[in-house]
């Protein structure tokens, strides 16, 4: 950890992806221009693409060698959220993964 | 999910080191890892990513190395299981892939998604209509246009030239993560810069194969480009760890 690692970040890869997002982002602009609303769709993707290169730079942060040690608990608890959502629907009447999980936990598992 | 797999799966073949190629006995255990959930998200009903799952393990078992026999016995058991496959897919799911054979049997039902995404990409021609100016899209002929559809709508504005830029873009970062992943220092290492690049290359395929109908409507976005926060966070995070052990493959010694 610490600095030398830092150092070492492939930047052009990192401007690739997000010139990748960022198209995205514009695209999405052209694409639901007559949709509208308050909050619209293109917005929305520049907070989530902001929050994926915060977490994405947080996994970088992060000795990969800990995904290996942690990869059970890590497999093992996203199986359980993806029970629970599954069972959520089953039982909960409702649709599979509703609007609040969409978020929170059927999210990541895609 | 598909994260946490590649994960396990990494660390397996990590731990089971040997020369020459994996028995089927030996690919049995990622194998189950990966159906399991696959099998829970097959209920969800979310196909697409079930199937994707699996091509993710098939990606990193070639990687590992397989004996010639079982990589036969796999494609056998496959192919027999296919019929099976059919018999339980829903009713629209089963339509979904009729409509992909020929999608002016329903043009107003099951085929629409189709038909409407190839007259949009095919509209846009070699320069595309620019920006803003696609009518396909504007006028709303196009379902799904901002989150799985989204690259028919550079087809439209951008034309083939557009296409190919972004197409380029992603085959530079899929050369760049195959390099980590032969580069990487370790096993773990190289098998999870493997399963994430592998998660990338099948995200962009079925996409852009599905918006100018070569393969069914399975309902994946497009790595970083759809919307949608579960995919972008997801793929942020990817590249994250793939730039990881990129950066850590001189910081220590195994």
């Amino acid at each position: 950890m610490g600095r030398g690692v830092w150092r070492s970040l492939n930047y052009g890869i990192l401007i690739l992806v997000l010139a990748l997002a960022l198209l995205g982002v514009v695209n999405l602009y052209s694409a639901t221009t007559a949709s509208g609303g308050s909050f619209p769709f293109w917005q929305r993707q520049l907070l989530w693409v902001a929050v994926g290169l915060f977490l994405g730079l947080l996994a970088f942060s992060i000795d990969y060698r800990y995904y290996e040690v942690f990869a059970y608990p890590i497999y093992g608890t996203f199986f359980l959220a993806l029970l629970f959502v599954l069972l959520k629907g089953t039982f909960g009447g409702g649709r599979s993964g509703g609007s609040l999980w969409d978020i929170s936990i059927s999210s990541p598992l895609r | 999910m598909k994260l946490a797999l590649i994960f396990v799966i990494a660390r397996y073949f990590q731990r089971r080191a040997h020369n020459g190629g994996y028995r089927i006995r030996e690919i049995l255990y990622p194998l189950l890892l990966t159906l399991l959930p696959a099998a829970l998200l097959v209920k969800q009903p979310d196909l697409g990513t079930a199937f994707l799952m699996f091509l993710i393990f098939l990606s990193m078992v070639m990687f590992a190395g397989i004996k010639k026999r079982s990589l036969l016995i796999l494609f056998l058991s496959f192919l027999m299981a296919f019929p099976g496959i059919w018999v339980g897919l829903k009713d629209y799911q089963r339509k979904r892939i009729l409509a992909f054979l020929d999608p002016y049997h329903d043009p107003l039902g099951s085929g629409y998604h189709l038909i409407q995404s190839k007259i949009a990409v095919g509209s846009g021609e070699l320069w595309g209509k620019g920006f803003l100016k696609g009518t396909q899209c504007k006028l709303q002929f196009l379902p799904q246009r901002h989150t799985d559809f989204a690259f028919a709508v550079v087809g439209e504005e951008w034309g083939f030239v557009g296409c190919t830029l972004i197409l380029a873009l992603y085959l530079i970062l899929i050369l760049w993560g195959l390099h980590t992943a032969t580069k990487a220092k370790d096993r773990f290492g190289s098998f999870t810069a493997l399963g994430i690049t592998a998660m990338i290359f099948w995200h962009v395929v079925i996409n852009v194969g599905m918006v100018l109908g070569m393969l069914p409507v399975v309902g994946l976005p497009l790595s970083f480009f759809s919307y949608g926060g579960s995919s972008i966070i997801t793929h942020f995070i990817g590249i994250g760890i793939l730039l990881s052990i990129r950066a850590r493959r001189y910081l220590f010694t195994p």
